[in-house]
């Protein structure tokens, strides 16, 4: 399970957005979900929903079940394509991990990508569906254990943020 | 979710076992699967080449997401296993030390960072590599000859 950590708040967020900037919300729905709530289909729902009400032009909002496959993220392209869509987004803000925006910027050389995250390691899901970070990364400084560390203080830690915008 | 694995070279995870105990196979479906490093064809391969080399393999279970606690819990083992060969990255093998107490937890597997799986080329591509794997960024797991998982030369470990 794929650890992530929000890098900007919503307010910074709006700051690296321009006004014309037609809009996708891309959300994924496994390991993003389950940190803390940072991605999955309420966050992606939200964050269009506030982002509409603030004056932004949100086109599109993708869901996709694991944003870690390359494949998977060609066909939502071919998808835009199909649908005439493709050419009228600019900009995707992904509620996914940084692998993920890795295979994105491969597929989507086209658009702006924003950089909202940073993988912290990886970790375990637990009984009630959140992630627990047990193998982090070096740049965090913090140490592996089988207990691990909640996202919450993991971000807390690191001056990063858990959860949805 | 997509971690990237490589496999212990055969004859350390050997060296890690005893002929005495009971040995179950766990092996993971998800990222260790993609990277050929778990899934069902290296656990069949591990389990052969175990039994063949003398080892008391009791059971061989396959779980959708080793990570996941409620689908590890789900794995049933028989009770009086010894020790449990995870075939998964280190996530697995955590969720293993937590969940099956009482016994000696032995990966197969080395795990180098997370990253994205692409089919075309049949393996997942490292994005974000732990320490020691820096220079392993943007290659293939499996890469060309490692189709046989486990029973590949590729060093270093983990547990």
């Amino acid at each position: 399970m794929i650890a992530s950590l929000r890098t900007i708040t919503y307010e910074e967020l709006k700051g690296m957005l321009n006004r014309k900037d037609r809009i996708a919300v891309w959300s994924c729905d496994t390991c993003a979900r389950s940190c803390q709530g940072f991605g999955g289909e309420d966050a992606m729902k939200d964050l269009a929903s506030r982002l509409r009400h603030d004056g932004y032009d949100v086109r599109r909002e993708e869901l996709m079940v694991a944003s870690c496959f390359f494949e998977g993220i060609r066909s939502k392209r071919e998808q835009w394509v199909a649908e005439g869509e493709c050419d009228k987004i600019d900009v995707i803000v992904p509620l996914a991990c940084r692998e993920a925006r890795a295979a994105m910027t491969r597929v989507f050389p086209d658009k702006r990508i924003i950089d909202d995250s940073r993988t912290a390691g990886l970790g375990v899901l637990d009984e009630n569906d959140i992630c627990i970070l047990t193998d982090p990364f070096e740049w965090t400084g913090l140490e592996p254990s089988d207990e691990g560390i909640d996202l919450p203080s993991a971000a807390k830690k690191l001056g990063l943020y858990s959860g949805p915008f | 979710m997509v971690s990237v694995s490589k496999p212990i070279p055969y004859q350390e995870i050997v060296d890690k076992l005893s002929k005495g105990e009971r040995l179950a196979i766990v092996s993971c479906n998800s990222c260790a699967n993609y990277c050929r490093t778990g899934g069902r064809k290296a656990m069949a391969s591990m389990s052969s080449s175990l039994a063949a080399d003398g080892f008391n393999v009791v059971a061989s279970e396959i779980v959708r997401k080793a990570c996941i606690l409620t689908d590890l819990e789900a794995v049933e083992l028989p009770e009086d296993v010894d020790a449990v060969l995870m075939m998964a990255c280190v996530s697995g093998c955590r969720a293993a030390n937590k969940l099956f107490q009482g016994k000696r937890v032995v990966a197969s597997n080395v795990t180098l960072g997370i990253g994205y799986y692409e089919s075309s080329k049949k393996g997942s591509i490292l994005v974000s590599p732990y320490p020691g794997f820096s220079s392993e960024v943007g290659k293939v797991f499996p890469g060309c000859g490692d189709d046989e998982g486990a029973l590949s030369s590729t060093g270093g470990g983990t547990e």
